[in-house]
């Protein structure tokens, strides 16, 4: 199975090991998760900067949090399964974009529903067609599963090669596109996207082509749209969106995808959406109608990205032209070298990214002065003079 | 913790490994994880949960079988009970004065009704209902 986002130094996984020790109290637990990063020599913030796993750091918005206080402050709605929450879920997803209940399927994350399209929609004789490189869950799960990968090589400028995808397409279950692409941060522009889509139905229509638009929130080339528009029109294009990013809820386990209702049932069958927890869906439903709290953190992450990017660009080092909420920069060095230089002063950057692990690095945007404090780092790791940084 | 969407498996080590393949621990969100943490280190609640609903129990037997009705012995939160007609019938009745009984349960669905049980005053309330609706 390809690595995973989670196969870091400090990953959930060891979170989760860490507070099943004896059953002891979740905050101490938590702190004894942090102690093993601040055992590292030289950690000078007593908290490591979590600049690896494309988080977001100020956590869901207020308003979503009020909800939780007031669906959960009892513990009766906690005892009881979701099914109605879920349905209201699926409704307020489904106003947002015009569209209806029936368009929408939800999961633990953007994860499971990617995991149940490459499930319903490849098998051993329908590969996947994917970016090399690209967000990594689809080909992992088709390799788990049993499905052919046809991966495909970025183009010269990191993007992903839709030509070369398209072309691939024939005979293929899958075509997935993630963009904004994860981890090269590059956009294709409506008008390229749309063109692929008519250029894979036409060429393979039996394909199904899934979109995922997990950094849509943080995008600003204004050449860019959302697909929804055409996975409602069209059977065969699904767009999977989650809540991980803009909206804060990393922790929280809910992702969905739109589609044609066809398309969705089948999304259902498999994963069904009972796997949500009750408070991911009180802080979704309300997040979803907070598009003021929406637009501050693009904004927020706008401005922190730039400080960023200006930072790099004038100590020597070029990143592609994120649309995200991270970057991936070309250090000319080993991403491994940096990442444990960096690491050992308090900052974790992300793991490797094969073909590209020997020159760039993805670096995740925190708050400004969060970046601020890390370019501090970054310049003392990369032997940057004090008036480049 | 229904809503919150936690359970587990516990085998030896390979078989859990093969588990965790499909990631199943990843569909886990960091405030259920946090509840059933603190919950595995409450075992007196436990306790308490489990005196509650024996007791609760008892009483909710005992009344279907002074109505003349055979209860299958229940190690569970619910019971199931033979009612002798229909479980659709009787959870339509139900439902109509707000209290929600089981589905049915084939090949059973004809006979026998399944009953959860609530507190021992929502199960006083029900019972109301019940030999309302049992009465007839």
């Amino acid at each position: 199975m390809l690595p995973k986002e989670s196969a870091m130094p400090f990953t959930r996984r060891t979170f989760v090991k860490t507070l099943g020790i004896g059953g002891a109290g979740v905050l101490a637990a938590r702190r004894d998760a942090w102690a093993g990063l601040a055992d590292v020599a030289g950690a000078a913030p007593p908290r490591p900067l979590l600049l690896h796993n494309n988080e977001n750091p100020l956590g869901p918005g207020q308003a979503a949090l009020d909800a939780l206080r007031a669906a959960l402050g009892e513990g009766a709605p906690a005892g009881r399964y979701v099914f109605t929450r879920i349905d209201e879920l699926h409704q307020a997803i489904a106003e947002k974009f015009g569209a209806k209940a029936e368009n929408v399927v939800t999961g633990c994350g953007s994860t499971q529903i990617l995991r149940a399209a490459v499930q319903m929609f490849t098998s051993p004789t329908r590969p996947l067609v994917a970016g090399e490189l690209t967000y990594e869950e689809c080909a992992g799960y088709a390799e788990l599963i049993g499905t052919p990968v046809r991966a495909i090589p970025l183009d010269r400028t990191l993007k992903l090669d839709l030509g070369a995808m398209a072309d691939a397409s024939k005979g293929a279950g899958v075509v997935f596109l993630n963009n904004p692409n994860n981890p090269t941060a590059t956009l294709h522009s409506a008008d390229a996207v749309g063109a692929f889509v008519d250029r894979v139905l036409t060429a393979s229509p039996d394909t199904t082509i899934l979109i995922d638009e997990a950094y849509h929130d943080y995008v600003t080339d204004r050449s860019h749209k959302t697909q929804v528009p055409a996975a409602l029109a069209n059977p065969r294009v699904i767009v999977a969106r989650t809540f991980s990013k803009a909206h804060g809820m990393a922790g929280m386990r809910v992702g969905y995808a739109l589609g044609h209702p066809e398309t969705i049932q089948k999304l259902e069958s498999w994963e069904g959406s009972n796997a949500l927890n009750v408070a991911g869906i009180v802080v979704a439903n309300a997040s979803i109608r907070d598009q003021a709290r929406l637009e501050a953190e693009s904004d927020r992450n706008t401005k922190a990205r730039q400080f960023t990017i200006d930072w790099f660009a004038k100590a020597g080092y070029s990143a592609t032209d994120s649309q995200t909420n991270f970057l991936f920069v070309n250090i000319k060095r080993p991403a491994k070298e940096f990442r444990e230089a960096c690491r050992a002063r308090g900052v974790l950057v992300a793991r490797d990214f094969p073909p590209f692990e020997k020159s760039h690095v993805r670096i995740s945007i925190g708050t400004l002065d969060e970046m601020k404090r890390a370019a501090q780092v970054f310049g003392k790791v990369l032997g940057v003079t004090a008036k480049a940084a | 913790m229904a809503g919150l969407r936690v359970g587990y498996a516990i085998g030896q080590a390979r078989t859990m490994e093969a588990f965790n393949r499909w990631a199943i621990t990843f569909n886990q969100n960091s405030l259920s994880v946090a509840a059933a943490v603190a919950s595995l280190a409450d075992p007196a609640h436990i306790e308490a949960e489990r005196a509650r609903n024996t007791e609760v129990r008892a009483f909710t037997t005992g009344f279907f079988q002074k109505l003349g009705y055979r209860v299958l012995p229940s190690d569970t939160n619910f019971v199931l009970v033979e009612l002798g007609r229909p479980a659709k019938e009787f959870r339509e009745a139900c439902a109509k004065e707000k209290v929600l009984v089981g589905r049915d349960f084939p090949p059973l669905e004809k006979t026998h009704a399944r009953v959860s049980l609530g507190t021992l005053d929502e199960m006083k309330r029900a019972n109301h209902v019940f030999t309302a609706i049992l009465g007839k």
